[in-house]
């Protein structure tokens, strides 16, 4: 008698009853080449006739193809009768965040800078101007509402202008928000945000006793930075390269972040960019490109490129930090990494522009120096600009509940919801993007935008082709990508 | 111009398909009882006959993903059901 029963005993369920499929989405990505995406961002890649086999209920058991399908939840047959519950667990666990909602506070806490940058998206003001400091009071209003946020983890970060101009108030804010902790048990962090042109002791200090991330610009090497970032003086390179040593050997290496900004001279200097990034010992890169906000607009810094030159950044900058990994040094483009770790884990990342339902208050909230609250960074950009349409209440005018349950955050909330939305609804990248409602309202006029004429869900849609290729293509780059998805 | 035979795609399919190509050109729908007439004017610079085979084969593309969303629809909702019936169960 034979130990095992026949292959043909186990298949007999599927050969039975045929399959049923399960809610998919799918879109071209080159040539007859179609990528298909279940609910959770699963992803599966084949050719158009074999998707249309699939559609039709046509596709063997047989077919290698099955199987793929059936292992990440694009089918069920008469064998996964588990499937579906797995699916939901799938689907509650992408969501999940949701629930804990607001954990990113951003207190801008000046407008003064000492920097005078043209693509600045916050529009700074002289550093002498003490009117747009945020005060205590102000200050102390906040730190209600923040505690308020059932998130069980509270970041503060603190911007400006240059946020150390205004030092006093950072560090008061800290005292107090940890005395709150005390009682509130969340898991506090602070981040200052800072171009550490006027870095000193008090600061390194402050940072080391509260375990403060500093977070810092650097655009490349120092012609290209210092032309990005005009100071007095013209040394803002060597200031920010000077501070970023000095933070590392006060507060550890891990605790100095930086971020780029991409601007026209930028864009045939990638490699000297990412160059810069690893001569000052950085693990990875955010490739960014600039946004429609603030004085980047008003001095046309915006419009001096186009989407289309961004992405040629973009993907050569992709392809030299894959090439660098390939070649053994680990470097992380950190874009890519969050897009991949929708695409290739349960998890969902915390960045408001990928993030649907919007991430304008659910993610983020800023309380402005002046007591406003908006819906995101972006959106206190924009009303810096003159348009106030995601500013959601003001500090000492507003309940949390008028400010967080009101219709001027709901309405977009509500509006953008990408799965809702014409093209998005039917988008098989949907689940590895979001809706910015933001970005919509100030090119379009509208929080929806028509999606074909959108340079966010272009330039998106761009990457997530790019980087499925790439990840398809080539085994040793889904070995890397892996790796990023995976990061924490 | 474009004609499709009425009744071989949904009319939702071609507005979808218009939709989604708008960047790339203007398209009017007229559709009677024989068939479905779409008038493509092109933006400039388009190539019109690489436009034209665009639009069908996005026209094919969203009459199948029609047909998929109908088929798959009560499992979609079984599965959001499931995956937050435990929302309801904690009040």
């Amino acid at each position: 008698m034979a130990k095992f029963l026949a292959l043909a005993e186990y298949e007999k369920p599927m050969a039975a009853g045929g399959y049923r499929p399960l809610p998919y989405r799918f879109m071209p990505l080159s040539g007859d080449r179609y990528v298909l995406t279940n609910l959770v961002g699963e992803f599966v890649i084949t050719e158009r006739e074999s998707l249309r086999v699939f559609a039709d209920g046509q596709l063997s058991y047989q077919d290698e193809l099955y199987s793929e399908l059936k292992s990440k939840h694009f089918l069920i047959d008469g064998d996964s009768d588990v499937a579906l519950d797995l699916l939901a667990i799938k689907v509650r666990t992408k969501l999940s965040p949701l629930a804990n909602f607001t954990g990113l506070h951003i207190f801008v806490v000046t407008l003064r800078c000492e920097h005078s940058c043209p693509y600045c998206q916050v529009s700074r003001a002289n550093d002498d101007r003490r009117e747009f400091d945020m005060t205590r009071e102000t200050a102390l209003r906040s730190l209600d509402l923040v505690f308020r946020s059932p998130s069980p983890a509270i970041k503060i970060e603190f911007q400006g202008g240059e946020s150390l101009l205004n030092l006093d108030l950072v560090e008061f804010i800290i005292e107090e928000a940890k005395r709150r902790n005390e009682h509130e048990q969340r898991d506090l962090a602070f981040v200052l945000a800072t171009n550490l042109a006027v870095l000193d002791d008090r600061v390194l200090a402050l940072a080391a006793r509260h375990q403060v991330l500093i977070s810092t610009s650097l655009d490349g090497p120092a012609d290209l930075h210092n032309k990005n970032r005009p100071r007095p003086g013209g040394d803002s390179h060597a200031r920010a390269i000077a501070g970023i040593h000095r933070a590392r050997m006060a507060l550890g290496r891990d605790q100095v972040g930086a971020l780029m900004t991409t601007t026209a001279a930028s864009l045939s200097r990638v490699r000297d960019i990412i160059d810069e990034y690893i001569t000052q010992d950085f693990d990875g890169i955010f490739l960014r490109p600039l946004s429609p906000y603030g004085f980047a607009v008003k001095t046309k810094s915006y419009a001096a490129y186009n989407e289309t030159k961004w992405l040629d950044f973009y993907f050569e900058g992709l392809d030299y930090i894959i090439d660098l990994n390939l070649g053994g040094f680990p470097f992380v483009e950190h874009y890519a990494a969050m897009i991949l770790q929708k695409m290739l884990t349960p998890f969902q990342p915390g960045y408001v522009d990928l993030m649907s339902p919007a991430g304008i208050g659910i993610g983020a909230v800023v309380y402005n120096y002046d007591g406003d609250v908006y819906a995101s960074d972006e959106a206190r950009m924009l009303a810096e600009m003159g348009d106030t349409r995601f500013r959601i209440g003001n500090v000492h005018a507003n309940t949390y509940e008028e400010i967080f349950l009101g219709d001027a955050l709901l309405d977009p909330l509500e509006q953008s919801f990408a799965a809702s939305v014409p093209m998005c609804s039917w988008c098989a990248f949907e689940p590895w993007c979001g809706s910015d409602p933001v970005f919509h309202h100030a090119t379009q006029g509208d929080f929806v935008g028509k999606k074909p004429l959108s340079a966010f869900c272009g330039r998106n849609m761009m990457i997530f082709k790019g980087l499925l290729q790439r990840l398809n293509d080539r085994p040793q780059v889904r070995e890397v990508f892996e790796r990023w998805a995976n990061i924490r | 111009m474009v004609a499709f035979a009425a009744g071989l795609y949904s009319l939702e399919a071609i507005k979808r398909a218009a939709y989604a190509l708008m960047a790339r050109a203007t398209i009017s729908i007229d559709p009677s009882d024989a068939e479905v007439r779409c008038t493509i004017e092109p933006a400039s610079g388009e190539d019109v006959a690489q436009l034209v085979r665009d639009f069908q084969r996005e026209v094919l593309d969203q009459d199948l993903r029609l047909d998929v969303e109908a088929k798959t629809e009560p499992l979609r909702n079984m599965i959001l059901g499931l995956a937050f019936s435990h929302l309801s169960q904690n009040g």
